[in-house]
């Protein structure tokens, strides 16, 4: 075979077998042409300003792959309010404040809140089961060191403390790392100290590796975010934990202004964030833009579970947009924008608040197997080994699948594999309405929170009967295993999907259930 | 690509991109529906290409190189494309059975799975097979195979060196054997 391409001569019999199969000669479809120059018409070139982040964030990935390459190794120390997955396996040293202090002229108030120690945003994490609304928190900040952060399983965002547990807010200053010749050694705060949690927001990148002296910042954040309840049961107490940054207010000196996280793979951002900020500021007098992340459709979990949910049209990103109104009762909201588009839209609502969900008696007991959560059976699936077929009974609440048109796919699949459109099943942790019909047409959007997808092989899905409202989810037992024998038998490539697939064996349990109440969109 | 309308169009001169938009349409089309495999995606693919290029332009610095840098766009818009699938999807309302005005399920035995995969098994072998291949895969043998692009060509399209490109080139071939094998013997 020519490595100088055969072409189309006859001299290439792949070529010719491939051309037979999948084409060669289609012309593109006149209005085709018409359609994208339409769109290049009143297309706009993006400010090239607006790369540098995604550069700079690329140059810092590749410092921790360098740093991580050469073999040096980190313990974090004990964050002592630290949010989940941060408790070092060894105790670290303690940090020792420097004889000389530095000193900050920090400011008493900012974006019209006050701000406050460290300490006395514990305090007030520990006074309140409830949110705390926006707090402005002044202090001294460390930049976690380049360390490996090992994949975290099919958690929640907020579940994926590394490597924010390596970073501190503190009320004194101090370096937190040690640097020797052959690594470096992390230190345990001395005094007040919080782990803040980045989260599709970009951290306070003024001092970077190897520079460690902390950076005086004040951070609005906020405790208990509501996705908290999509952790685990064994994370959750420390989601409910973590200090989740809204803005990067002021570092060094001076206030910044709103942050812009890139955080988009593929096609530019064609709106720039000034008119992002500008349309948000429009459409909500009042409140003030604290930060912006402008998304891929593939990543926006990273970002904020919720935009999964939102009709992107013919958007490739999405931008979040986080306002602090800071009236009398200071509250923090987000909208979100489809790039391209100025037209303002609120985020939607949580899935529901989790008393809710709870107050349903899931029985305990299902065919002499003890019922267990969405979150236990992932943390299961991903856990076990040698990995087994053996049933477990999953508690949580049904969505079924819809016979929409779906596209053929082009290679066989096996009926283990997630496909449209028995991909709209979903057994979630929180009763999430998938099917929506908010403005006369329906549509099915992929859950927000922890789901398995089950695979009703040999039995028909739970029917939902007529009056029972379809779109409301029902609470369920149902009995399955993971590891079906039958994925043996899948093509390589769908192997592994297929040995995660969650096979139902029967339904152990259908409650009746109340209908679900969306929270208050935060 | 005429190198003079490249650098008018990077320059910011729309009708020079219109008139590069039309002459090379039909084979960023092409190849996007070899790739993706049907009209609905290579249509979305084709448009993200074009208006890619037209944004990312001004970054171009070689006007000669815009054949293989529109190739590398449109590589990474049939990416896109099928990251895409599998968000948020319409539903007729008439595929719903209305009660109470709100959606009930349609049950009964046809909701098994397994009876889906009967209507897929009926493709071509080759078809398939190339389906089964990773995105880039699909690429390098559309361009070599199809296109009829050298392994020098190839490198400069996926920016990679071209001692690279060849051992890809080879590794698709084998996968793509591969996938023909076990299509074979369904």
């Amino acid at each position: 075979m020519s490595e100088q391409g055969a072409g189309p001569s006859g001299r290439d019999p792949l070529g010719d077998l491939l051309r037979a199969a999948i084409g060669g000669g289609s012309a593109a479809p006149d209005d085709l042409v018409e359609t994208t120059l339409a769109r290049v018409r009143v297309e706009r070139r993006p400010d090239p300003r607006l790369r540098r982040g995604g550069i700079l964030a690329v140059a810092a990935a590749l410092t921790v792959v360098v740093a991580v390459s050469v073999g040096l190794a980190f313990q974090p120390g004990p964050p002592g309010t630290a949010g989940p997955g941060s408790s070092p396996a060894v105790p670290a040293p303690t940090a020792e404040p420097p004889t000389s202090p530095p000193t900050a002229d920090f400011p008493a108030e900012i974006l019209g809140l006050p701000t406050i120690s460290v300490a006395r945003a514990l305090e007030i994490r520990d006074a309140s089961p409830a949110s705390s609304g926006p707090l402005a928190v002044r202090g001294w900040y460390a930049a976690a060191p380049p360390i490996f952060c090992p994949y975290p399983g099919d958690v929640d965002a907020l579940e994926r403390a590394c490597p924010d547990s390596a970073s501190f807010l503190m009320d004194v200053p101090q370096e937190t790392v040690v640097v020797r010749l052959d690594g470096f050694e992390g230190r345990e705060p001395v005094g007040a100290a919080l782990n803040p949690r980045f989260i599709g927001i970009a951290g306070p990148g003024a001092r970077t590796w190897p520079d460690i002296r902390p950076l005086p910042v004040v951070l609005i954040g906020h405790w208990h975010d509501p996705r908290s309840m999509f952790c685990s049961t064994s994370a959750r107490a420390g989601c409910l934990e973590a200090f989740v940054i809204d803005a990067v207010a002021w570092a060094d000196g001076r206030a910044l202004e709103p942050q812009v996280a890139e955080l988009w793979e593929g096609t530019p951002p064609r709106s720039t964030a000034a008119d992002v900020i500008a349309a948000a500021e429009r459409a909500r007098p009042g409140t003030t833009v604290l930060s912006l992340a402008v998304v891929d459709l593939a990543s926006t979990s990273k970002v904020d579970p919720r935009l999964l949910v939102v009709p992107a049209g013919d958007a490739t990103n999405l931008w979040l947009v986080r306002l602090l109104d800071a009236g009398p009762q200071a509250s923090l909201s987000a909208v979100y924008l489809r790039d391209g588009d100025e037209t303002v839209e609120p985020m939607p609502a949580w899935p529901i608040v989790p008393e809710t969900a709870e107050a349903i008696d899931f029985p305990t007991e299902v065919e002499g197997l003890p019922v267990i959560s969405v979150q236990t059976a992932i943390e299961d699936r991903a856990g076990r080994a040698p990995p087994t077929d053996e049933r477990m009974a999953v508690r949580g609440w049904y969505s079924p699948w819809y016979p929409v048109p779906c596209p053929a796919p082009t290679v066989p699949i096996s009926p283990l594999v997630e496909h449209c459109p028995y991909d709209m099943a979903a057994l979630t942790a929180l009763p999430e309405i998938l099917l929506e019909n908010p403005e006369g047409s329906w549509s099915w959007h992929p859950p927000m929170g922890p789901s398995l997808n089950p695979r009703f092989i040999d039995i028909d899905q739970p029917t939902i009967g007529e009056g029972a409202a379809g779109a409301v989810p029902l609470p369920i037992v149902l009995v399955g295993h993971f590891h079906d024998a039958s994925a043996a038998r899948c093509p390589a490539e769908q192997r592994v999907a297929c040995e995660r697939a969650f096979v139902v064996d029967s339904i152990g349990w259908v409650g009746d259930g109340p209908a679900p109440t969306a929270s208050p969109a935060p | 690509m005429d190198r003079d309308l490249v650098e008018q169009a990077r320059r910011g001169d729309q009708e020079a991109f219109e008139t590069i938009v039309r002459t090379g349409i039909d084979a960023v089309y092409r190849r996007s529906l070899a790739i993706l495999g049907n009209e609905a995606d290579a249509r979305d693919a084709t448009q993200e290409t074009f208006l890619a290029a037209w944004r990312q332009l001004p970054q171009l610095r070689d006007g000669a190189r815009f054949d293989a840098w529109l190739g590398r766009i449109g590589l990474n818009a049939a990416r896109m494309t099928l990251r895409r699938r599998g968000r948020v999807r319409e539903i007729p309302a008439e595929l719903l059975e209305s009660a109470d005005g709100r959606p009930t399920l349609v049950a009964g035995p046809s909701s098994r799975t397994g009876d889906r995969t009967i209507d897929v098994a009926e493709r071509d072998a080759l078809r398939r097979a190339f389906g089964r291949l990773p995105v880039e895969q699909r690429m390098l043998l559309y361009l070599h195979h199809i296109e009829g692009r050298s392994v020098d060509e190839l490198a400069t399209v996926l920016g990679i060196p071209a001692g690279t490109a060849k051992s890809r080139l080879h590794a698709a071939r084998e996968r793509l054997e591969r996938a023909l094998e076990a299509e074979s013997g369904r």
